[in-house]
């Protein structure tokens, strides 16, 4: 089976010698979500723009296949039917006067037929919950709006690859939501999806995979696999769900939980099965060990804490 | 904060605003041309007057339309000025011991007139069509794409740099900073613009990525389409044609005479 996205040894320095990316390979398959996580400077936006040939120059070493094809930075304008990617900043992918001028620009560089074009911008307006912004000024847009028109643009293409470059950042809870809401519809539709993303909290309901990054892959797995290992997401200065550390707590006060839950949906499920097994109770208790054991689990992903005990020490 | 929007009152009901944007922009642009070379000053009122004549019929808001002409004046007003004291010729007044020549504030007056029928008429063509109109219907007349774009970048990127330069003044006010007319304030707000600059440079590498991104190739395309009816040729030839006969009425009066 052709694999959507196969990075080989993957090196990049930039002009200046910074090394941005350093023998990276993963392999992504066709329908498969994966988070892209990793501190800042890790080189994940660096990475995404290496994936359609954008930045490829002569300080990239490696090699890139999108749908069995090797990217060629000569052929970066018949990328975007391959893979769309969405930047961080709206504001570098909202370009012209109008919204749907906005939306159309990528069918039409891709030769796509006036008719076509014209249902493909309903289509990614309705799809991103914008239907009848297309005469809207880009200006104009609320931030939450602009996140998803940014998305428009890019799904009007209708690439087989979703790659995004922190969907979820700037956005106040409402449009977090809503956005989160588009990329798991587009998810259960079956599109191959690279999130890159600092929303912990959003991993698990957009995402199976995980990948961290720090300039090099330093883990690779499933969600649960990479959400267990503690020493390594603090070592990249990570760390997992607020639901999964409230659940580690009620694990101190004797909440029976094998399975940390990941998400508020799977901690629902979970609750309801422990209360219907303890005939519609949940008994917690406090013994001589639960202080600590909370401590413990309270201060395993305080990064900010360390840093100012070390400072403190010195 | 307010934004220079050209186009607030692109959605007003008038008769320039029905017209064809092509159409539009070719006797605009025809009239603006005929109206800057004009050498007679009694000429160059006449079409000062035909343009705040159309200025009027398009139903503007004259504040909207004067209030973009200021940075006019800014630079017309000096020219008057500097015309009237030092142009030679037959002195009609002194002041202060300077005389001002007929001369000099004829050439002055007919400059002043010139430029701001010009405006009046640009102010005009672009205030009554949606920006993006003007850019489509640019790329239909076949205006050399690069400048499209450049305007049209320029356009929709102006909001943001101004957006930029607020936050980054508020920044400074916030620190304590106050503009005084003093060395360390020009420094500042030489570094401030210096920082905007910068930022634009960077912002239009980001952009240049998205647009390769989405399989931009240089030539830009629209799928948008404009019906030229009778009444936009009609209002065409009229405008244009009152613009000639007025350019001409010198030489109808001669050969009539």
């Amino acid at each position: 089976m052709t694999s959507a996205i196969r990075v080989r040894n993957l090196s990049y320095t930039y002009p200046d010698g910074t090394v941005a990316l350093e023998n990276i390979s993963f392999e992504i398959e066709k329908g498969e979500s994966v988070a892209l996580v990793g501190p800042n400077g890790a080189g994940k936006s660096t990475l995404l723009l290496h994936l359609n040939g954008i930045l490829h120059s002569s300080g990239s070493r490696g090699a890139i296949e999108v749908l069995g094809e090797a990217v060629d930075p000569k052929k970066v304008h018949e990328m975007p039917k391959k893979i769309g990617i969405v930047f961080q900043n709206p504001d570098d992918m909202l370009f012209m006067p109008m919204l749907a001028d906005d939306v159309a620009f990528g069918p039409i560089n891709l030769g796509v037929e006036r008719d076509e074009v014209e249902r493909r911008i309903k289509d990614s307006l309705e799809m991103v919950g914008l239907a009848g912004y297309e005469t809207r000024v880009p200006h104009h847009l609320s931030g939450g709006e602009k996140k998803r028109a940014a998305l428009a643009t890019v799904l009007s293409m209708e690439p087989l690859i979703l790659a995004l470059d922190e969907p979820t950042a700037n956005l106040d809870p409402k449009s977090r939501s809503e956005l989160i809401e588009i990329l798991k519809r587009l998810k259960d539709e079956g599109k191959t999806l690279l999130i890159v993303t600092h929303d912990i909290n959003a991993i698990p309901e957009l995402a199976d995979r995980v990948i961290v990054l720090n300039n090099t892959v330093i883990a690779d797995g499933t969600t649960r696999e990479i959400f267990s290992d503690t020493e390594m997401l603090v070592a990249a200065g990570l760390e997992v769900p607020v639901i999964m550390q409230l659940f580690e707590v009620l694990q101190a006060f004797g909440y029976p939980c094998d399975v940390l839950p990941l998400s508020i949906e799977s901690a629902v499920r979970n609750l309801t099965r422990t209360i219907e097994n303890g005939d519609g109770h949940i008994h917690l208790h406090i013994h001589k060990h639960t202080h600590r054991e909370i401590g413990y689990a309270r201060s395993k992903y305080q990064h900010h804490a360390d840093v100012n005990h070390s400072e403190k020490a010195t | 904060m307010e934004y220079p929007e050209i186009d607030k009152y692109a959605s007003l009901k008038s008769p320039i605003h029905k017209f064809d944007p092509r159409a539009k922009i070719l006797t605009f642009s025809s009239l603006i041309f005929l109206f800057v070379f004009v050498d007679d000053i009694l000429l160059a009122t006449i079409n000062l007057i035909f343009a705040f004549t159309l200025l009027l019929i398009s139903r503007l808001p004259l504040g909207f339309v004067f209030d973009r002409m200021k940075p006019v004046f800014l630079f017309v007003l000096p020219i008057l000025v500097i015309m009237s004291l030092t142009v030679e010729g037959s002195e009609l007044v002194r002041i202060c011991g300077v005389a001002v020549s007929y001369e000099g504030v004829r050439y002055g007056t007919l400059i002043t007139a010139r430029a701001i029928a010009a405006v009046t008429l640009a102010l005009t063509m672009l205030g009554t069509m949606r920006f993006d109109t003007t850019i489509k219907a640019l790329y239909m007349l076949k205006v050399p794409g690069t400048l499209v774009q450049m305007m049209m970048f320029t356009y929709r990127y102006i909001f943001v740099l101004l957006y930029e330069f607020s936050r980054m003044r508020r920044a400074m006010s916030c620190k304590g900073f106050v503009l005084k007319a003093n060395r360390y304030a020009l420094s500042m707000l030489g570094n401030l613009l210096g920082m905007l600059i910068v930022k634009s440079y960077e912002r239009a590498l980001r952009v240049h990525k998205s647009m390769i991104s989405k399989g931009y190739t240089g030539s830009p395309g629209t799928i948008t389409q404009f019906n030229m009816a009778v009444k936009d040729y009609v209002l065409a030839v009229s405008i244009i044609g009152t613009a000639i006969l007025l350019r001409m009425y010198s030489v109808i009066l001669s050969v009539v005479s």
